[in-house]
């Protein structure tokens, strides 16, 4: 049962403030990862596990899009929902090319690194959001979105980590560029939010898939630092 | 049982945490449906006893 409390905030809001409650895990892993002393030599496969995550960004949205396609005119949340993804997918197309360019400037072949099997938490983070848009319902993909683009990198604490383990800066273009993009599309995405008619089935559907969402990327982090 | 209570039970939130709960803080959690309580008791995430603490920077895996 949802209190009348969180009904009266906005939608963005009720969401982020359910994903902020429980990231303290993923933040704490954030901070070990950032300031690990072997980050130079961490920083290659924790790339590869992003490229292993990011490639999956551009289709789940077609699926969740999809997903919108079939339940316009029957679904109250689809037709905004869809809009976001259309004028979203183009926004993230390429992306995972980024990752690689870094890899690539680090001494690593595009090749090798779409030939390595990528690991069962990055399938699983992925993965899930493929069963919660077809089985369940696409929005909630939003919760997923929300905690992937909530934090955008911190532009000068990145150009200042690249510089302190002796990286080139252009290898970290991924991060660097979402430093850049993310904060428009974090409030593209509560715009979007807050213009949907959610119900309190959604809202919670969205909960769950941010909480997963924050325990498989923690997961997916930490292995990266084992 | 409130959801804090059973989120304590389950050890995701500490006993000392729980304590320190601001109002807030309490009904946001205690506002969670039965399915986002068993989503956290099913990933095992703890609250810990730092959530308080608004302090994020993002881990790097993005969109």
């Amino acid at each position: 049962m949802q209190s009348a409390v969180m009904t009266q905030v906005s939608n963005s809001r009720r969401l982020r403030s359910k994903i902020q409650l429980m990231r303290g895990e993923m933040d704490a892993m954030a901070e070990t990862l950032w300031n690990h002393p072997r980050l130079r030599e961490i920083y290659p496969e924790f790339l590869f596990r992003n490229h292993s995550v990011i490639r999956s960004s551009v289709p789940l949205m077609k699926n969740a899009a999809e997903e919108c396609e079939k339940r316009l005119g029957k679904d109250p949340v689809a037709e905004g929902m869809l809009a976001y993804f259309r004028h979203h997918i183009p926004e993230e197309t390429g992306h995972d090319e980024w990752v690689l360019d870094d890899l690539e400037l680090l001494g690593f072949r595009r090749q090798d690194v779409l030939k390595r099997i990528p690991p069962p938490s990055a399938a699983a983070l992925a993965g899930a959001q493929y069963y919660w848009i077809r089985h369940v319902h696409p929005v909630a993909l939003l919760g997923f979105i929300a905690v992937l683009e909530g934090t955008p990198p911190d532009v000068a604490f990145f150009e200042a980590t690249a510089d302190r383990i002796g990286v080139p800066r252009k290898a970290f273009s991924n991060l660097l560029l979402h430093g850049k993009l993310d904060p428009q599309h974090r409030d593209d995405l509560d715009r979007t939010l807050d213009a949907l008619p959610l119900t309190d089935e959604h809202h919670a559907l969205m909960g769950v898939s941010a909480f997963q969402t924050i325990s498989l990327l923690t997961r997916v982090a930490s292995e990266a630092v084992q | 049982m409130n959801n804090v209570q059973r989120l304590t039970q389950a050890g995701l939130i500490l006993p000392n945490a729980a304590a320190a709960l601001n109002p807030a803080d309490q009904q946001l959690i205690n506002s969670l449906t039965d399915d986002e309580v068993s989503a956290l008791i099913s990933v095992k995430s703890k609250l810990g006893d730092d959530f308080a603490q608004r302090n994020s920077r993002t881990i790097g895996i993005v969109f």
